[in-house]
């Protein structure tokens, strides 16, 4: 199944911004999902599935789904 | 030890400059900066004073890492009654300035009273005197003056801290700007000081910074900075400044756009860190030029920026095409995506106008979308505006209105009392996005409920810096763990802010960091213990002023839109601020009352009774 990964804003040397499809197994989760994207340290990042928060304990029992979008960011504090 | 130990005291009324001893004793549960000017105002000022009164005190602070090489070591604050909010006010800001007044020997400046003419006041390590500054840099702009200032006193390493004409008539959300575009913005603190016929503060100074331990002290800057310096925390603020925010708060959907109508725009692409990047394809420039930092900063997250010399706003003079500072997150979002606007360039030039005349970009933007509101809404019209075209995604309205509220002129000068009394003004005051008075940041407190339960609670007014809910927020904690993160990170917070330094590096530093900085600095054994609960003595100061100039629990609330409205879109889609089920919890991790004072019990615990 395929999945949408945006990363927003990520630190270098990372791309700051980017969008991709990724292929995952049935029954692949977000934790499995972040390293098929391979950001290093994912538990450093906010993650979004569907807009809704992933918080990082609960990434290795959350399902994707076909057609899900995951958001990457990190968790920027202020501006 | 870090401390001068040194105050200079300057009566306007009187036209007098003192120097006098620093109050030690204060020093000790107050630190410096934030927390040991708070207790100097709350001693010297009757609460309940008018903020634009001769009886408000302005006060002009360091703390004891400010001037030293600690990392981020530059920031000093402004603390007074905001002009904006009529609650204590404390205005943070970085450059070059606060650093410089502690090489002059100097921790704090205190003025009080009110010159029968314009004046500036002029130091020069020991030696500090009043300058008239009516004829010369009075009906000036923030930059102008910098310029004068340098050349009559033929230094040009003099550090200034000045108001614009937005200070001189009185705008409720001038600032004080120093170095020509860092500048102490919110809560109205460069009304104050026009209020009191002070234009500007030019110091330079020669004598340096003593520490108690110097080899202690480099031992724990240099632990600190290990951590800081390689972090990636810091490459990203340094690659792209605080604006990459805007792509988070976009993509999470908290990003405040139309008045808050909406909490994300179908453009920010244009208006964010990659639209500042892209060459342009007008002349194949970019707006962002470079990076720069602060006074003993190893992060640098200000931004350096271009107008293109081919945009419309350019027009309004060569000033404007010349490298000046550029768009952060907060005032992007609110000359953006706040009014609706699509166009990077025309935000970039409210910018420098904010910047030239001294005024809260944040505020600014945030009244001007309150503006929009009652002019699309047919609240207010032509001829309320002067035939400005209030709307929404109006590129030229900003340009406009900018300029007008800057000068104080025409509909500027209805721009320039800020939304609440904007709104009240034309009847609608739930079209204003304040706490207190005081204008939302870039934060939409329905989709991030601790930030909203920090704005209801802030002690200036509406603020994204005086708390650090953003990691629980972004991770959609549960509603019962905020009064917690908001409380904690709220103590955290006012120690820091008194400190000396950026709130920056706490992405990566905690306070035993700090404490074991400020310990070496200052001897007399600081810790992070000590350290959160002098903060809680702070937050609580605050509140007692507050209180006593006439605020209530009621104050501590959030606009109806926040409270009613449902989100339309974004990971809170069909949620509203819930206060409600936040505040008695933290009214009782305070140790305060269901009417919001503080117990007795809490007094004494903190030595505050």
């Amino acid at each position: 199944m395929k999945i949408t990964i945006k990363s927003v804003a990520i630190r270098p040397p990372e791309p700051p911004n980017q969008e991709r499809e990724i292929e995952l197994l049935k029954g692949a989760s977000v934790a499995d999902a972040l390293v098929k994207f391979g950001l290093a340290n994912p538990d450093a990042h906010v993650t979004l599935l569907n807009d809704e928060p992933v918080p990082a304990g609960e990434r290795a029992a959350k399902a994707v789904t076909s057609g899900d979008v995951l958001t990457i960011f990190p968790p920027i504090h202020g501006g | 030890m870090a401390w001068h130990k040194k105050i200079l005291r300057v009566d306007l009324t009187k036209g007098t400059c003192t120097a006098e001893a620093m109050n030690m004793d204060w020093a000790g549960q107050y630190l410096g900066a934030r927390g040991l000017a708070s207790k100097y105002l709350a001693e010297e000022m009757d609460p309940a004073a008018d903020a634009l009164s001769t009886g408000n005190v302005l006060i002009f602070a360091t703390g004891p890492l400010t001037g030293t090489p600690a990392a981020t070591g530059g920031r000093y604050v402004v603390v007074t009654k905001g002009a904006l909010t009529g609650a204590i006010a404390c205005s943070n800001s970085g450059g070059q300035w606060g650093g410089e007044l502690r090489l002059a020997g100097w921790d704090m400046v205190i003025v009080t009273g009110k010159s029968d003419k314009p004046v500036y006041l002029h130091i020069e390590d020991d030696d500090a005197e009043l300058y008239d500054a009516g004829g010369f840099i009075w009906g000036k702009s923030v930059w102008d003056t910098e310029a004068a200032l340098k050349e009559r006193h033929s230094d040009q390493r003099i550090r200034i801290a000045s108001i614009g004409r937005a200070g001189e008539t009185l705008n409720r959300y001038a600032c004080v700007v120093n170095d020509l575009d860092r500048a102490a913005g919110r809560s109205g603190v460069g009304a104050v000081m026009g209020a009191k016929n002070l234009k500007a503060i030019a110091v330079r100074g020669t004598k340096g910074v003593a520490v108690k331990d110097p080899g202690g002290f480099e031992t724990a800057v240099r632990a600190a900075r290990d951590k800081l310096d390689p972090s990636p925390d810091r490459a990203g603020l340094a690659a792209t400044g605080t604006i990459s925010m805007l792509d988070i708060t976009q993509a999470f959907g908290s990003l405040p756009t139309r008045n808050n109508r909406d909490v994300q725009f179908e453009s920010a692409s244009k208006v964010g860190a990659a639209a500042m990047a892209a060459n342009r394809r007008t002349d194949g420039g970019t707006n962002l030029i470079n990076g720069k930092a602060c006074f003993s900063c190893t992060i640098g997250c200000g931004r350096v920026s271009k107008l293109d010399p081919t945009h419309f706003s350019a027009k309004n003079g060569e000033r404007y095409k010349k490298a000046s500072g550029g768009l952060e997150y907060e005032s992007a979002y609110a000359l953006a995506p706040m009014v609706g606007i699509d166009d990077i360039e025309a935000a970039t030039f409210a910018n420098q106008v904010c910047n030239e005349e001294g005024m809260d970009p944040i505020s600014f933007g945030a009244t001007l979308s309150a503006a929009m509101e009652l002019y699309e809404t047919g609240a207010i019209g032509d001829k309320e505006t002067g035939g400005l075209k209030l709307n929404f995604g109006s590129a030229e309205a900003l340009v406009e209105s900018v300029k007008l509220a800057g000068l104080g002129k025409g509909f500027g000068a209805d721009l320039g009392l800020g939304a609440k009394l904007l709104c009240e003004k034309y009847g609608q005051p739930d079209f204003a996005m304040v706490v207190k008075g005081q204008e939302f940041p870039g934060y939409d407190g329905r989709s991030m409920q601790g930030m909203a339960l920090a704005y209801a609670t802030s002690n200036r007014g509406a603020c994204h810096l005086k708390a650090d809910p953003y990691g629980d927020d972004f991770e959609g904690g549960p509603l019962e763990g905020k009064a917690k993160i908001v409380y904690e990170s709220q103590n955290t917070v006012a120690a820091v802010d008194s400190a000396g330094i950026c709130l920056f590096p706490m992405s990566v530093w905690n306070l035993n960091d700090v404490a074991a900085q400020v310990d070496a600095a200052c001897g007399g054994g600081w810790s992070a213990e000590r350290m959160a609960e002098m903060g809680e003595r702070i937050w609580n100061l605050e509140r007692q002023f507050n209180l006593a100039a006439g605020l209530t629990s009621k104050d501590d609330t959030l606009p109806k839109r926040i409270l009613t409205e449902k989100l339309k879109s974004g990971s809170g889609k069909g949620k509203v601020a819930e206060l409600g089920k936040m505040l008695p919890a933290y009214y009782e991790l305070r140790g305060w009352d269901n009417e919001g004072v503080p117990t007795t019990q809490t007094l004494q615990r903190l030595s505050l009774a």
